[in-house]
């Protein structure tokens, strides 16, 4: 039980490091949020102060409504608390920003914490996360493993049944990509993988997914480009039940919201998905770039309102850009964001953690 | 999602009566409402202000036209300010500084950069095509030795367009393969070079780097910057790095299908001052369009993109065919053979609903109206109908009116459908043919009785049949549907179907509304818009 937590600690440690790793770009003095840092450095709050922090917000794609809340909520905690301090100011607009993402978490967090707690008495498991921890953390550490391998209870006759999870979104922001980080991170907890190369539009993508499989180590099940993206999923998850892979990873093509064929089309391949096993997709990921603007919302409502979305994989974090909308889609459709995507390399992901995540934001350089 | 610029002002000027000079105070009331709008279109926050200074100056004193409420006559000036910011009004046919810089003594070499996944790749192969169909023999060049499979992307895209494409694989350094295929592309007489890059962020130096090793190795005539119509206030650091370590000629702004309003566009406009070129609409290699300010200007707006949905529907039909439909219409002589044509034209058009996205915001009514439309049971009515006309016999066909009880009975037979059901459709066609021939006369159409008969769609006639028609009016109807293109033609206050062609049903032959047998799914009542229920299987 200590142990456990002693490696929870740990891993929180290096989330934290990864978030911030991410953050750099962003803090320094030209970054938005590093912008946001030094407003905080003046010794009185003026009303140009909270101007100035309102243009800083919007420019990190947070949005207006939300920026409005943020800042009427903490001018009014601001009032409320009888301060002008800045760094009073500081610390309760953090706040603000924190408990917006921990709303819609602290609900996705409910179940994860649940499962930890049946975890930690598994004791098997954790020998093999003892090994691991051995060999640890130089420049470019992988992420810390998952406290859980999410299990599917087996079938009536006793087969075998994959974790399935579908990853979808818009053109180019990160999806096979980070299809290849998750499977990572997920072998890294000891679980087997399969992928399934269900883009069988875009030129070149079943290829893509190859080539990450054939690193990352884990089959990939396709067919020829052109073919249909369902049964590439079917054949995924049943080549999952039958060689007994914990979890099956879909990829699917990239598609915008408001193309209804292909809404539709993703909506037959949920739909086959479950056919090939009850219950599945157990989960299903919407990948948002990070450089998305006010669109993000119309992405996860569209998503959201056709196959449900569990939650939000952030990419690109290492650009410039702070995905400020993942706050907007967190605050307005309550769609927590599950991890983040911080560069180029298999192990450039991280889970995500509100806390770390707005306070990386805030350190100055 | 949003609310349109246009219902916001309006609801800010509701109780500003009175006519003469806006007032400073009016101005300022609006500019709030302008640059809320901006920012949700994702228009960056420095553009954005310094715009709003701008209009503000502009709108101060102006006169207010007698025909316009104040809220119009902010709009208009924001519509125009806009537009010139965009790169001034396009010229009818020919885009004015948009075309891409062809070189004298090929080849010609065009470049194509920007960060990941904005559509680099894709981009290039749509270019290739666009520019062999001005006669030039392009040369498609793999850059990206770093993404997986991306050399593959484009050798796959190059199979697709029969076009040829240069690479080396992944273990030779980009500038070298760029230059190689320049020499390759002089001894094959290939007359433009198209060099894709790895997509990169704007701050990864040693890729920054080897751009500007690839621009000094290939002298490109032009630098085009991709940037995602979806991306956000970012765009302005990413166009504005890029522009400073290599120098861009152009923009070419992809995914405009989506329903992004494409702030950033104009950001990135407004920031490096090049123009901005093409725009990808889709994701067909053909899908490349010139870019208009106007029309951009209007979607950042929300007041949707009403020449882009004509040039569309005259792209589907053909000019001749349509005049004779015209005629055919005039004469009240329009049969169900050419409501089938025109049907089958519909559906060759795309999905409804993205049609409907290009139409302005029309209020509520058309929100409604476009929630009703994204379903599959909007889709499927359309395939009944097709269903029932398909079972009519050739006669029956162009002369509906012997279509008798029995021969009711047959075609649902044979439709799979009911009596009622063919019955309703008969009916719609009666009530379209005597509007259309009113229309005719009148003498094409205008963006009122067009939204009047959009507005009939709702009322169980299949979706779109009473509109299209009409546009296809081949080379007047051009000029007949520039009216639209004037901002305020949106704006006229009141319920959409105003037109002279009844506000209701569209014309009194179909006018028992509400008693109208409904079909399961479609919405119930005429001229009403409600969103069917979305079954959930």
């Amino acid at each position: 039980m200590f142990k456990f937590f002693r490696r929870k600690k740990e891993a929180e440690q290096v989330i934290e490091e990864k978030t911030e790793q991410a953050l750099e770009k962003s803090r320094s003095e030209g970054g938005v949020f590093g912008q946001i840092g030094k407003l905080f450095e003046v010794d009185d709050i003026t009303d140009e102060f909270w101007e100035n922090l309102e243009r800083l917000l919007l420019q990190a794609d947070i949005g207006v409504n939300l920026t409005d809340k943020l800042i009427e909520n903490s001018q009014r905690r601001t009032l409320d608390e009888r301060t002008r301090r800045s760094r009073d100011v500081e610390a309760i607009f953090r706040s603000e920003m924190i408990k917006t993402l921990q709303e819609v978490q602290g609900k996705a967090q409910a179940s994860v914490d649940a499962l930890h707690q049946k975890e930690a008495r598994d004791r098997e498991w954790e020998r093999k996360q003892q090994d691991k921890q051995a060999q640890k953390r130089p420049k470019g550490t992988p992420p810390p493993p998952p406290a859980v391998i999410p299990k599917v209870s087996a079938g009536s006759e006793g087969e075998k049944r994959p974790y399935v999870i579908m990853v979808v979104g818009v053109n180019g922001n990160g999806k096979t990509t980070s299809i290849a980080k998750l499977t990572a991170y997920y072998q890294s907890g000891g679980a087997s993988v399969v992928l399934g190369a269900a883009d069988t539009f875009r030129a070149g993508a079943i290829d893509q997914l190859k080539l990450w499989g054939e690193r990352v180590n884990s089959p990939v099940i396709a067919r020829e480009f052109g073919s249909d993206p369902a049964s590439v999923a079917f054949d995924t998850v049943k080549y999952a039940q039958e060689h007994g892979a914990d979890i099956a990873i879909i990829d699917t093509a990239g598609r915008l919201q408001t193309n209804f064929n292909l809404i539709a089309e993703m909506q037959k391949i949920e739909r086959t998905i479950e056919k090939a096993q009850v219950g599945a997709p157990n989960e299903i990921l919407l990948v948002l770039d990070a450089v998305t603007g006010q669109n993000g919302l119309s992405q996860a409502k569209h998503f959201t309102n056709a196959v449900g979305i569990d939650g939000i994989v952030l990419t690109k974090l290492d650009g410039t850009a702070k995905g400020g909308i993942a706050f907007a889609i967190a605050h307005e459709l309550k769609i927590p964001i599950k991890y983040i995507g911080t560069g180029e390399k298999v192990v450039d992901f991280a889970e995500f953690e509100p806390e770390a995540y707005v306070n990386a934001l805030f350190q100055r350089a | 999602m949003f609310e349109t610029l246009s219902e916001r002002l309006e609801g800010t000027f509701r109780s500003l009566t009175g006519r003469g000079k806006l007032t400073e105070d009016d101005i300022r009331k609006a500019m709030t409402e302008v640059r809320r709008a901006l920012l949700e279109a994702d228009v960056n926050t420095i553009v954005a202000e310094e715009f709003v200074k701008d209009v503000t100056e502009a709108a101060l004193g102006s006169q207010i036209l007698t025909s316009l409420t104040p809220g119009q006559q902010v709009i208009k000036i924001v519509n125009d300010q806009l537009t010139e910011l965009l790169g001034g009004e396009n010229e009818e046919g020919e885009g004015n500084g948009n075309a891409l810089n062809i070189s004298k003594t090929p080849p010609t070499v065009i470049m194509l950069v920007g960060l990941q996944g904005t559509g680099k790749t894709t981009t290039v192969g749509k270019l290739a095509l666009a520019l062999r169909q001005q006669k030039h023999r392009p040369l498609l060049v793999a850059a990206d030795i770093y993404r997986p499979a991306a050399v593959e992307q484009l050798q796959t895209l190059g199979r697709q367009l029969d076009i040829p494409v240069y690479s080396e694989g992944t273990s030779v350094a980009p500038p070298l393969i760029a230059q190689h295929a320049i020499a390759q592309a002089r001894k094959n007489n290939n007359s433009v070079v198209l060099v894709d890059t790895a997509g990169r962020l704007q701050i990864d130096e040693p890729l920054m780097e080897e751009l500007q090793r690839i621009k000094s190795e290939v002298n490109p005539h032009e630098i085009l910057l991709v940037v995602d119509a979806m991306s956000g206030q970012e765009s302005v650091n990413v166009a504005m790095e890029f522009n400073r370590r290599i120098g861009i000629t152009g923009l070419i702004i992809t995914k405009m299908d989506g329903d992004a309003r494409g702030g950033s566009a104009l950001s990135v406009r407004a920031v490096t001052g090049v123009p901005i070129k093409y725009m990808g609409v889709g994701e067909k290699l053909d899908a490349l369009e010139p870019f208009y300010p106007d029309r951009i200007a209007q979607r950042i707006l929300g007041m949707g993109d009403i020449l882009s949905l004509i040039e569309r529907a005259q792209a589907t039909y053909d000019e001749e065919e349509a005049q004779k439909l015209q005629e055919k219409m005039r004469k009240g002589k329009f049969d169900l053979e050419d409501f089938l044509a025109q049907m089958r034209n519909l559906k060759k058009m795309g999905p409804l609903s993205g049609l409907l996205g290009m139409l302005p915001g029309m209020g509520k009514q058309m929100k409604e109206m476009r929630n009703a439309l994204n379903t599959p049971e909007a889709e499927s009515s359309l395939r009944r109908t097709e269903a029932i006309v398909l079972s009519m016999t050739k006669k029956e066909r162009q002369e509906p009116d012997i279509i008798n009880a029995s021969r009711r009975r047959r075609i649902a037979t044979g439709s799979g459908t009911t009596v009622a059901d063919v019955n309703e459709l008969l009916q719609q066609f009666r009530g379209m043919r005597q509007m259309m021939q009113m229309m005719g006369k009148g003498g094409g159409m205008n963006m009122a009785n067009l939204g009047s008969m959009l507005g009939n769609m709702g009322g169980g006639m299949p979706p779109g049949m009473g509109g299209m028609p009409g546009m296809g009016g081949g080379g007047g109807a051009r000029k007949q549907m520039q009216a639209p293109r004037d901002p305020l033609a949106d704006f006229k206050k009141g319920p959409r179907p105003a037109g002279p062609s009844g506000s209701n049903g569209g014309s009194p032959a179909s006018k028992p509304a509400g008693g109208l047998p409904v079909r399961t799914g479609s919405a119930p009542g005429a001229g009403q818009m409600r969103p069917p229920k979305k079954k959930k299987k």
